[in-house]
């Protein structure tokens, strides 16, 4: 039996001054195949201590930037532009509304640069940040959602099978010509991933997205580990029950 | 741990009231698959998946939940266009560097402006009065130059000390002798023996200050306005 525990699917890796693009999104099938040898402890220690090394990075950088070292401010957002673009993107799903959410925040990161004493690390204080920047905005009264169910639309549109929800292939055993039920699902999915509320989605994303610990979560959304867990326990279970529904109106049920 | 850590961490942690609280084996479920078990209870959860096929079960579908939401994230995170946030980034900072340094002007442009129209008011107010203040002290430093009382002094010391910024001096030095001494600052009461000190009062704001014996008169607009 293999939990899903994964690396994170928005990239970031310990990545050296200069090189700090990242690595492209994890494929969704990265998560699904997993790796029978190494245990969801083993990968969460492992990617632990490649966040120490990255925090470590941070913090040389942070420190640069606090003394005005642009290029050091540069790398800093450099590293981290994907990561936190993924949250925000999952949170407002917008792509225009996220690219202008991620730069206010490392805007405000800078800004707050001299106040930054190191005691947690960065981009759990980055995540803070655009966290509560993207729940400010999607909570926004009249905020036009119109655009995002343009683009699902685009993303449903014949073309766009093969990358929509292969993971709804599957776990439905499998019958891959199925496109309207792969394509239904996958609608189910969505908007019951889009109806989460915020503080739920959020933690799912950096859960599942990120691959975050409880611990750094919490430390990220400035509650306790326990407030995590019941965030996590929620939001599954009202994926799991779409899920379940769409199985049992297929099933006749 | 910290006591603050461990206040946070035992605090009830499940919110929502009315919601349904997950059982002990669905808290050990998501915490295996979320790696959070150490690696003694993960053996022990996985000896029990082998022996509890609903167990299994859900594990299996909230291990699909956790594709779903990847899928989804890899679906409106695949054709974003990220790298050139530090571009943009950068440049909005190099924007407000600018903008900040227009701003650092700016206020002291706004500030200096209604100065500007004070002091330019205070002094077009300054000027009426002096004119009226200089109209009357043509007329006392034509009495004193009837009188031409030989004890004079330059009353410049006197005003140089006395002025203040608010303060406006006028020295009218008619044409005689040179003063070989000076005199203390003038004031209106303090009269320096054998030296006649006159305190006009030409209005609100302004004074005129005649030393007697002087060659000149002082003549001061005060703007207290």
């Amino acid at each position: 039996m293999q939990p899903a525990s994964s690396p994170p699917l928005a990239p970031t890796g310990p990545t050296p001054l200069g090189e700090g693009h990242g690595a492209p999104p994890r494929t969704p099938d990265d998560g699904a195949k997993g790796d029978g040898s190494v245990t969801a402890r083993a990968r969460l220690r492992a990617l632990k201590a490649t966040r120490e090394g990255e925090a470590e990075v941070d913090l040389d950088l942070v420190r640069r930037a606090q003394k005005g070292d642009e290029a050091a401010f540069r790398a800093l957002v450099e590293r981290h532009q994907r990561r936190a673009f993924a949250i925000a993107i999952g949170l407002v799903r917008n792509e225009q509304d996220a690219r202008d959410l991620v730069q206010d925040a490392f805007l405000r990161v800078h800004k707050s640069l001299p106040s930054f004493q190191g005691s947690s690390s960065f981009f759990t204080w980055l995540y803070r940040i655009v966290t509560n920047l993207a729940i400010d905005l999607v909570r926004r009264p009249g905020r036009n959602v119109v655009e995002l169910e343009e683009e699902h639309q685009r993303s449903s549109s014949p073309g766009n099978e093969p990358t929509d929800h292969p993971w709804v292939a599957r776990v439905d055993g499998a019958d891959p010509v199925d496109v309207l039920r792969r394509k239904e699902l996958a609608a189910r999915m969505r908007t019951a991933i889009d109806a989460l509320p915020s503080y739920h989605k959020a933690v799912i994303l950096m859960r599942e997205v990120e691959g975050l610990s409880y611990e750094e979560m919490a430390e990220a959304m400035q509650v306790s580990k326990g407030t995590i867990m019941s965030r996590l326990f929620h939001a599954r279970q009202k994926l799991q029950k779409a899920l379940a529904d769409c199985y049992d109106e297929e099933n006749g049920k | 741990m910290s006591t603050d850590d461990r206040e946070r961490d035992e605090a009830p942690p499940f919110e929502g009231a009315g919601d349904a609280l997950p059982s002990s084996d669905e808290l050990e479920l998501f915490a295996y698959l979320d790696g959070e078990l150490d690696d003694d209870a993960a053996a022990r959860f996985e000896a029990r998946l082998g022996s509890d096929p609903e167990l299994a079960a859900k594990l299996t579908a909230a291990t699909a939940i956790a594709g779903f939401v990847r899928d989804d994230a890899a679906r409106i995170y695949g054709a974003a266009r990220v790298d050139s946030i530090a571009d943009d980034v950068m440049s909005k900072l190099a924007r407000g560097s600018a903008a900040t340094t227009r701003l650092r002007v700016v206020p002291v442009v706004e500030i200096a402006a209604p100065q500007s129209t004070r002091f330019s008011r205070a002094r077009s107010t300054s000027v009426v009065w002096l004119g009226g203040a200089l109209a009357v002290a043509a007329a006392v430093a034509l009495f004193v130059v009837t009188r031409r009382d030989p004890i004079s002094a330059p009353p410049v010391a006197a005003a140089s000390t006395t002025a203040t910024a608010s303060e406006t001096v006028a020295i009218i030095t008619p044409v005689g002798p040179t003063a070989s001494r000076t005199v203390d600052p003038p004031s209106p009461a303090a009269g320096t023996p054998g030296v006649e000190v006159e305190d006009l009062e030409v209005g609100e704001g302004a004074t005129v200050i005649y030393t007697g014996s002087a060659q000149g008169a002082v003549v001061w607009v005060n703007d207290k306005r």
